[in-house]
């Protein structure tokens, strides 16, 4: 690999080049982008390889994800600023990109004739970022909450447009909620299925399936067992024999032990009959590693009440929660206790912990508030996963189709969707069809008539432009007349919309089309922020085409 | 009133000692819509009245069994005139009977065998076939064919000893239930398959007895009776969400109110809320004080109900809640009196 520092020939573009190459490639993306935008899209077809079936894309955020970045194409810059920002979009709300693009790109159209006209584009940028507090206050004014299966479903189907998809996802996020965990799986049929899984459950199974105790199949289930934890590699079977006699003497008939690990002389010691006729042992290990499995022996700890065994090394970093450092030191108190536990081969789960439930509720409120603090998305997966297995339990859907590729893309959209709902159960939802858009217009034309200099009344004129647009581009997608609509939408006055199904102009809200609220937030955020970034920008150095290729 | 009127009107119709002498509470009554069938769980057993809870006879004596066999919680079908169905929890299983309370069959659970507290039908039964089952220990069972399978459906439920329930009026379409556990308030809006918690403003305290009332329009009032700060209740403070899950949901505590708080001291046994007129309230207290009150719960009047500050555990209007109508009131010593009219032990 070459360390050496690159340097060489540069090429400089100035204005007004500056301008017509971002708005090249922002044109090129967001053309792209537009057509998808509705409740009636249309696919862009993506060819992967030579001689392999191109896939038909209705996301503005795959198209983005998708589209080679070519240095050297003509507007690659404007391509690249559209594409990070519809991407990073995606990633936080899940949809709401081709929203985004045509408000980017109607703004940046607008912006730039604006300041070709003596605008100040650094004024501009900040009458703009001014206005955008106006919508989104507007916005929150509109806001409701989502519940309820068929609302849920209603707003599935406005993301994925697959009605027997989004009816099984509206019932599964109604019983799961926001923070439940959804696993979708390929289905061998061409239907959908699911099954939900009631308590804390993870994957790892029993460590031998000698442990089963059902006749009918491999799974072992225990009622009202204790529950021990604890981060050692049980190596030695010795120490063990004392926790044993503890449980048994503390009238319980079945263990559930998890710990790191388990040598083949401790499975046999839980193994022996005699011992299993004493008490029945069921050995598990956590599912994680590094510190997540500490937050797992916590979560553990604090649904059934027991008191973890740590290595003195991670009770000294980690005193979030009492624990022992040595097995010899277990005495019944320090046993939680369960209703029910199950173990397969491949995961165990846990139902009735015995704790305290109101310490479990502090305990998920604390969950709940770094959840909402954190910002790092990984973290915030990590804690909405864990607040899942104590809210919201789990749900499994098999995703079917008419063939491999149909239902690879069905489950990503599946995916989509999901990420869509969690939103929307989260920040609720707003009149869709660009509706909540057009309901901020009035305020912001009234506002440009206000307006003192040129450059606050062009951020007015290019704010009133942007949210009309993603109700525009639905109505010329779906083979109709804008301008007339758009009018008659108006005069019905803020919350309605076009239902491109009726053909009618109705309350959006009645009429269950909504659109997520943070997505439309976000939609307008992404616009607004990418267009006062892309007119602020004079000068594009890159590299020359032939030092770029060597 | 005289003494003499009111022994006219006031019928102990069981005394409350088993065939061994000791006590035998009386843990829940259910009665057949528009019929004189009236049933008592007990301790034990469960009972059969067939002429508006005036005399009572054992059921499970003539299946058979002979050892006492508790019924915490029994329930009648409200559409009783056409699948005579009744349901009476016993420990470990639940008894069907689908022929008004003469055949019974024991139904299937999922293990671990759960200890049924409260059962409740869908007001659209005879459609949907839902019954919900609360337990000791493992939350909420569901059966959605009227009792042949049951699952439990806890997702969202942080307490799983469910102490009382209470079945929106207007199920049919709303789906929604309220769960009271040892330590609060669950509410679901599917029917009973996934909760939620509400936010009462005393904290997470024991919600011992339910009650929903009038709906008007898509809305209801509910009274959620508790073990140590009287009773609450909960409305839609805005009507501009429709439906009184949004407004407490997103704003918990907000919607509720304590209401007689001056006067319902101690723990708050059962409940009943007219279904006609909203106005009217009736709670029975820990300490044997029977309290009605004719204005929503503001202001409360106590009962002069025959009774020695005996515990009372359950009241149950018959055929419907009014003070012109009768009321049966059980009591933890295991007596059952009936009260042919309401208004009569009343102060004028």
């Amino acid at each position: 690999m070459d360390s050496k520092p690159r340097s060489g020939p540069r090429q400089v573009t100035f204005q007004p080049q500056t301008y017509e190459e971002i708005l090249d490639g922002v044109d090129r993306l967001a053309n792209l982008i537009r057509p998808t935008l509705g409740p009636l899209p249309r696919h862009v077809f993506f060819s992967r390889e030579r001689d392999a079936l191109p896939d038909p894309l209705d996301s503005g955020g795959q198209i983005a994800r998708r589209i080679p970045f070519d240095e050297d194409a003509p507007g690659s810059l404007g391509t690249v600023l559209l594409k990070s920002a519809l991407v990073r979009m995606q990633e936080a709300v899940g949809d709401g990109t081709a929203a985004a693009a045509v408000m980017f790109q109607v703004a940046f159209h607008e912006g730039v004739k604006l300041v070709s006209a003596g605008a100040n584009p650094m004024l501009l940028r900040r009458f703009l970022e001014e206005g955008l507090q106006i919508v989104l206050h507007r916005l929150e004014r509109q806001r409701v909450q989502v519940e309820g299966k068929q609302r849920l479903a209603r707003f599935a189907e406005s993301i994925c447009h697959d009605p027997s998809l989004a009816q099984y996802l509206g019932e599964i996020f109604d019983v799961i909620g926001e923070f439940g965990r959804l696993e979708v799986i390929p289905g061998k049929s061409k239907e959908l299925e699911r099954e939900y899984v009631d308590g804390f459950y993870w994957e790892k199974g029993m460590v031998s399936t000698y442990m089963a105790n059902q006749s009918y199949r491999p799974e072992a289930f225990l009622e009202n067992p204790a529950v021990l934890i604890t981060n050692y590699y049980l190596h030695d079977p010795k120490p063990l024999v004392p926790v044993l006699d503890t449980a048994i003497a503390a009238g319980y008939k079945s263990l559930l032990l998890v710990a790191l690990g388990f040598s083949e002389k401790v499975i046999g010691l839980f193994l022996t009959k005699s011992n299993q006729e004493k008490i029945w042992v069921v050995a598990v290990e956590p599912p994680a590693i590094g510190d997540d499995r500490l937050d797992f022996i916590q979560d553990i700890a604090v649904l059934t009440g027991a008191t973890p065994i740590l290595r003195a090394s991670e009770i000294e970093t980690e005193l979030v929660f009492s624990s022992v450092k040595n097995l010899k030191f277990v005495h019944p108190e320090h046993f939680g206790r369960a209703r029910r536990v199950w173990a397969t081969k491949e995961a165990t789960g846990i139902s009735g912990g015995k704790a305290d439930s109101r310490y479990l509720r502090q305990y998920i409120q604390d969950l709940q508030r770094r959840y909402e603090r954190e910002v790092d998305e990984m973290a915030r997966r990590k804690l909405r996963m864990r607040l899942g297995k104590f809210l919201g339990g789990s749900a499994t859907l098999w995703v079917g189709g008419s063939s491999p590729i149909a239902i690879q893309q069905r489950k990503e959209l599946a995916e989509t969707t999901s990420q869509a709902l969690r939103v929307a159960i989260h920040s609720g939802v707003l009149p869709g069809g660009g509706a909540a858009l057009l309901g901020a217009l009035d305020e912001i034309e009234g506002r440009r008539k206000l307006a003192r200099g040129l450059e606050e009344r062009a951020a007015f004129m290019i704010l009133a432009r942007m949210v009309q647009e993603p109700a525009r581009t639905l109505l010329d997608n779906a083979g109709l007349a804008p301008a007339p609509l758009l009018d008659a939408i108006r005069r019905e006055g803020s919350g309605y919309g076009y239902d491109l199904h009726s053909s009618r102009i109705v309350p959006m809200l009645e009429a269950g089309i909504y659109d997520g609220a943070a997505v439309v937030e976000a939609a307008v955020r992404t616009a607004v922020s990418a267009a006062a970034q892309a007119l602020s920008t004079d000068v594009i150095l890159k590299k020359k085409k032939s030092q770029a290729k060597s | 009133m005289s003494s003499e009127d009111e022994s006219m009107n006031t019928e102990q119709a069981f005394d409350g000692m088993d065939r061994q002498g000791r006590s035998d509470p009386v843990y829940g009554f259910a009665a057949a819509p528009g019929s004189p069938i009236v049933f008592a769980g007990r301790a034990s057993g469960l009972y059969r009245s067939t002429d508006g809870g005036a005399t009572w006879r054992p059921v499970l004596e003539e299946l058979g069994i002979i050892e006492p066999t508790p019924v915490v919680s029994v329930a009648v079908s409200p559409s009783f005139q056409q699948d005579r169905t009744v349901l009476a929890g016993v420990p470990g299983a639940a008894l069907r009977s689908t022929d008004g309370g003469v055949a019974w069959q024991i139904l299937p659970f999922p293990p671990p065998a759960p200890y049924l507290t409260v059962l409740a039908f869908s007001p659209n039964h005879l459609n949907d076939g839902v019954i919900l089952a609360g337990t000791a220990e493992d939350g909420i069972l569901r059966s959605s064919n009227g009792g042949d399978s049951w699952t439990y459906w806890n997702f969202g439920l942080l307490d799983l000893e469910i102490l009382c329930l209470a079945v929106s009026p207007n199920f049919e379409w709303d789906e929604t239930v309220y769960a009271g556990t040892s330590s609060g308030l669950f509410r679901s809006t599917n029917g009973g398959r996934a909760w939620k918690e509400l936010h009462l403003p005393c904290g997470h305290v024991p919600v011992l007895s339910l009650a929903a009332g009038n709906p008007a329009g898509s809305t209801f009032p509910l009274f959620a009776g508790t073990e140590e700060h009287g009773l609450f209740f909960l409305e839609d403070d805005d009507g501009r969400t429709g439906f009184i899950r949004e407004s407490a949901a997103l704003q918990p505590g907000k919607t509720w109110s304590s209401i007689g708080s001056d006067q319902l001291k101690g723990a708050m046994n059962a409940l009943l809320v007219s279904a006609g007129e909203e106005s009217l309230c009736l709670g029975a207290l820990e300490d044997g004080e029977l309290l009605v009150s004719t204005d929503r719960g503001s202001n409360w009047q106590p009962v002069r109900a025959p009774g020695g500050g005996q515990e009372i555990s359950a009241v149950f209007a018959p055929s419907q809640f009014g003070l012109e109508l009768p009321l049966l009131v059980g009591f933890e010593s295991g007596e059952i009196i009936r009260l042919e009219r309401l208004q009569s032990y009343l102060d004028s």
